[in-house]
């Protein structure tokens, strides 16, 4: 049977019925029981400083608090809440310190932090809900040693986001298996970060008798799990980084043995461990491996000094022993000197597959078995093959929804050396020419994303080039792929070589109608057909915009009820509404909105947890409130931006790698400065200097990119920084830079006749004049209007010539007229020179 | 039906440290006979309990019933499952080390 839908969860919900069949697949389906237990459970709204949570069902509670499953009201996304249920003044001091110790920690595999205040009087924070189990619930589900081994990845990840927050100070004091979370994308991430501490911060004060558990936290003088504690931390002494490597050897221990390292009340376990008694590893865990042995035995050592310093050093030693190199910790034999050599080249794809999963670079499930030469070839080849479908069809979606694209960077790069480096049999070469291909496309998507704009372009040339040479070949699916490959290379080179990305999407589209139809290249065709009229219209080629609008649109197949779909069609709507707005038909703009807004609402209630649908609806807000600021309703406009400005704000946390969004960001954020501006209230200037600090990030990291600096020098303009402004418009490539230097030349200009500074503005103007003369070759839109423009400006700024300068502007309009502009343009022109010369 | 996926990691969990290493093979088995042998419905309202945290206020809504009458409803399917696994338990050695029940 499968999923049930929303109507029937809810049906059930509220009659309480539903046939065998249906609580068989609840009972069987962790997403129906989940989605049920969900909407049976007592709803509460939860409104804190603007932004309201939906309370649903806890998931988790432990000494400091509970966590509860909740639904972000204003973005539409399930978050998870954490509320302190303990009300005294220490708890809630540590409280506060989980949350800013979390929120400080921007690592992968540590829960990111979206939200925190007060709810009800009790301190809360919100953060990325991770669907999946916690890693001592795991361990108890592996019962093998070869079950548990596969285990090891999520292991070193939380060593890798121990080591990253020691090098921030940052220790945690109570890692254990409970406190690391696996998510059902196979990533890892350490929570629960309460009894974190600053190093060199003072220990806590001492207080009352300590939990009786084991494996639950104490809170009082002795904090930590006892379990899992470190000698020193047992007696109370001060603690550092070699406390954490203590309790991350006893997690490896566990891991690797199925059983806690010390057993028994918690009274006996801090007994233990206060007396340094050692954990016997060679005793209880006989059948490991002796280097992993070594590496828990130093790890876990009584004595600090004689542990790993800390946990970037037991992660390296970790490495190397998963790498097949000598471990520092261990002594070898001469004959495991040369076993390990051996066997480490055995292990190259379970290396690969593993860093997908977990963001770690380790597989040992594979290293015992011995299998002959030509069959671990093919399994190498299934393993890759099946593990680039899986990056290239589904996770590089999920992977950005939560904000991973340098695992998936990492992980493409490796896949890369793979087929780089295997020599596949003749009859093989074709589809692994196709394969590798897709992996280079996908790493030039990565690339795009992070805006490394000249990687991406080389990353797609090769994957271009690959396929074509399979298509040459005959490999059946070549083209489909060389269609796709055209439009990811158009993509990635758009914003800096649009003729480049022109000839792509033209290719696509030549490609595509070699082949019958399919709702797939129907797709295909309509984004490529998208992407030219986007292309066309940022050149003001207005018709040819209007034609490929009209072009994606009858590509465009039948809704398959996906979200790619419903994504698609509104960026359709929303590029129609920006031709509509160029041509300065507002009514006609705001039309054709409306249905970008809905579809993108569409794919928002379609896949709430994936960030395309959110980003299309932010998109399509942004461009409303600039319509809206045109037409007048500032109010509207505001509101609009602020909506487009609170989604682009949780995409860029929860996705940070992905400069595009900050780009975004940052002009919708100049637009709202803008209509707050005009209305006359709001932050105006908090809004438009976190603009103007994210383009600066962004220009900073990339001064090629002309995208970019164009967005930051109309911002600086908006917001009066003319010098600036200027500065920054002589680093712009020709082309863009007489145009953009005449622009601000005429914002000095008509400031200064605002202030009546009429010499001022004559200076300004000249200069205009003279950036104008001086182009050679007057190619741009601009280049057209600007002298005219300049030419009114002239004669408003100098009364005593005004009636001279206003015959020339006539003159040039004329000429304009006769070139064949459109009419309302022409009106637009009349209108100035009847202006200009009606002003006093 | 998956009781090994959400079911057994909780109980031996919940029994935890006292568990000889020997003893997760037969909870695991003992875990899937007890909840086959619950009606459909309660398997899910169990699952539900277990791994989503389902508490009386919902339980009550599915079955039709008050808080309390649904606490106690609660209660016994717990009864139930755990006790069989327990008594699976039971039979089976446990680690003479573990000082905690």
């Amino acid at each position: 049977m499968s999923c049930l839908s929303d109507r029937e969860i809810a049906e059930i919900a509220a009659t309480g019925r539903a046939d065998d069949l249906a609580w068989d697949h609840i009972a069987d389906c962790g997403t129906c029981a989940g989605l049920l237990a969900e909407t049976l459970a007592p709803q509460q709204v939860a409104a804190v400083h603007g932004r309201s949570y939906a309370l649903g069902a806890e998931l988790a509670r432990g000494g400091m608090g509970r966590v509860l499953r909740a639904k972000d009201e204003h973005l539409g996304r399930p978050v998870a809440i954490k509320l302190s249920t303990v009300g005294s003044a220490v708890n809630d001091t540590r409280f506060q310190r989980e949350i800013e110790l979390t929120a400080r920690l921007q690592h992968p595999n540590i829960i990111p932090i979206y939200d925190a205040g007060e709810l009800d009087g009790a301190p809360f924070y919100a953060m990325r809900p991770v669907a999946g189990q916690r890693l001592d619930e795991r361990i108890a589900t592996a019962t093998t040693r070869e079950q548990r081994l596969l285990l090891l990845p999520h292991v070193l990840a939380v060593v890798d986001a121990v080591a990253y927050a020691h090098r921030q100070g940052v220790i945690h004091r109570d890692l254990k298996p409970q406190n690391v979370l696996v998510g059902e994308f196979g990533e890892t991430v350490v929570i629960d970060w309460g009894l974190g501490k600053q190093i060199g911060e003072p220990e806590d004060p001492r207080a009352s008798v300590p939990n009786l558990d084991p494996t639950k936290t104490a809170l009082g003088s002795i904090v930590g799990t006892p379990g899992y504690m470190a000698p020193e931390q047992a007696r109370g002494e001060d603690t550092d980084r070699r406390t954490d490597v203590y309790a991350l050897g006893c997690i490896l221990f566990q891991t690797l043995t199925g059983e806690p390292p010390r057993k028994g009340s918690s009274e006996a376990a801090i007994v233990l461990a206060a007396e340094g008694e050692p954990i016997d590893v060679a005793r209880r865990a006989p059948d490991l491996p002796g280097d992993l042995r070594a590496i828990i035995a130093k790890a876990a050592q009584p004595d600090p000094a004689k542990r790993y310093a800390d946990a970037g050093e037991l992660g390296a030693d970790l490495r190397r022993y998963q790498a097949g190199l000598l471990v520092d910790a261990y002594r070898y034999r001469w004959y495991q000197r040369v076993g390990r050599g051996l066997r480490r080249h055995r292990t190259a794809v379970a290396v690969i597959a593993s860093v997908v999963v977990s963001g770690a670079l380790i597989g040992g499930v594979a290293i015992e078995k011995v299998i002959g030469e030509r069959d671990r070839a093919n399994t190498e080849r299934a393993a890759a093959s099946n593990l680039l479908g899986f990056l290239v069809d589904d996770l590089p979606q999920k992977l950005r929804g939560v904000g991973h694209l340098d695992v998936l960077s990492d992980a493409a790069a490796r896949l890369d050396d793979y087929y780089t480096q295997v020599t596949p049999a003749r009859e093989d070469l074709a589809l692994e020419l196709v394969r590798h291909a897709e992996v280079k496309a996908l790493r030039a998507g990565v690339a795009t994303l992070a805006g490394q704009t000249g990687s991406a372009d080389t990353l797609s040339a090769t994957a271009l080039d690959l396929a074509r040479e399979a298509e040459r070949r005959g490999e059946r699916g070549a083209s489909d792929v060389l269609a796709e490959l055209l439009v990811d290379r158009g993509t990635a080179i758009e914003a800096t070589d649009p003729t480049g990305a022109t000839i792509a999407f033209q290719g696509a589209i030549t490609q595509l109608a070699k082949l019958p139809e399919t709702p797939v290249r129907r797709t295909m065709h309509a984004m490529a057909a998208l992407r030219l009229a986007s292309i066309t219209l940022a050149a003001s080629e207005l018709d040819e915009a209007g034609a490929f609008i009209a072009e994606a649109h009858k590509a465009l197949p039948p809704d398959a009820g996906n979200v790619q779909w419903a994504s698609l069609a509104s960026s359709i709507g929303y590029v129609d509404a920006q031709r509509r707005w160029a041509l300065r038909d507002l009514p006609e703009a705001r039309a054709a909105i409306e249905p970008a807004i809905a579809a993108a609402k569409l794919a928002v209630r379609r896949s709430p947890w994936r960030a395309e649908g959110h980003q299309a609806l932010a998109t399509a807000e942004s461009l409303l409130g600039g319509v809206l600021i045109d037409q007048g309703e500032l109010a509207g406009a505001e509101q609009a931006l602020a909506d487009s400005t609170a989604i682009q704000r949780a995409l860029v946390e929860v996705d940070p790698d992905n400069v595009m969004l900050r780009a975004e960001l940052a002009s919708t954020l100049s637009d709202l400065a803008n209509a707050r501006d005009q209305l006359g209230k709001g932050d105006v200037a908090g809004a438009r200097r976190e603009s103007v600090q994210l383009l600066d990030a962004l220009v900073a990291s990339q001064p090629d990119n002309a995208g970019w600096r164009g967005l930051q020098i109309r911002v600086l303009r908006e917001g009066g920084d003319v010098a600036k402004a200027e500065a920054s418009a002589k680093l712009l490539p020709p082309a863009q830079r007489t145009c953009t230097l005449v622009d601000i030349a005429r914002d000095r200009a008509v400031g200064a006749i605002a202030a009546h500074d009429l010499a001022t503005a004559r200076a300004a103007l000249d200069h205009a004049s003279r950036l104008l003369a001086a182009e050679p070759a007057p190619q741009p839109e601009c280049m057209k209007f600007q002298p005219f423009e300049v030419l009114i400006d002239r004669a408003t700024a100098t009364p005593n010539q005004r009636a001279e300068l206003l015959d020339q502007a006539r003159q040039m309009a004329a000429a304009l007229r006769a070139q064949g502009i459109d009419d309302a343009i022409a009106h637009t022109l009349q209108q100035k020179i009847d202006d200009a010369a009606k002003s006093p | 039906m998956d009781a090994e996926h959400w079911l057994v990691p909780r109980i031996v969990a919940s029994l935890g440290n006292a568990l000889a290493p020997g003893a997760r093979g037969e909870i695991e088995r003992a875990a899937i006979v007890a909840v086959a042998k619950l009606e459909p419905r309660d398997r899910a309202i169990l699952r539900m309990m277990v791994a989503h945290g389902l508490g009386s206020e919902g339980v009550a809504k599915l079955v039709g019933s008050d808080r309390d009458e649904a606490a106690r409803f609660m209660r016994e399917l717990e009864r139930r499952v755990v006790g069989e696994v327990r008594g699976a338990v039971a039979k089976t050695p446990i680690d003479e080390t573990a000082t905690d029940p």
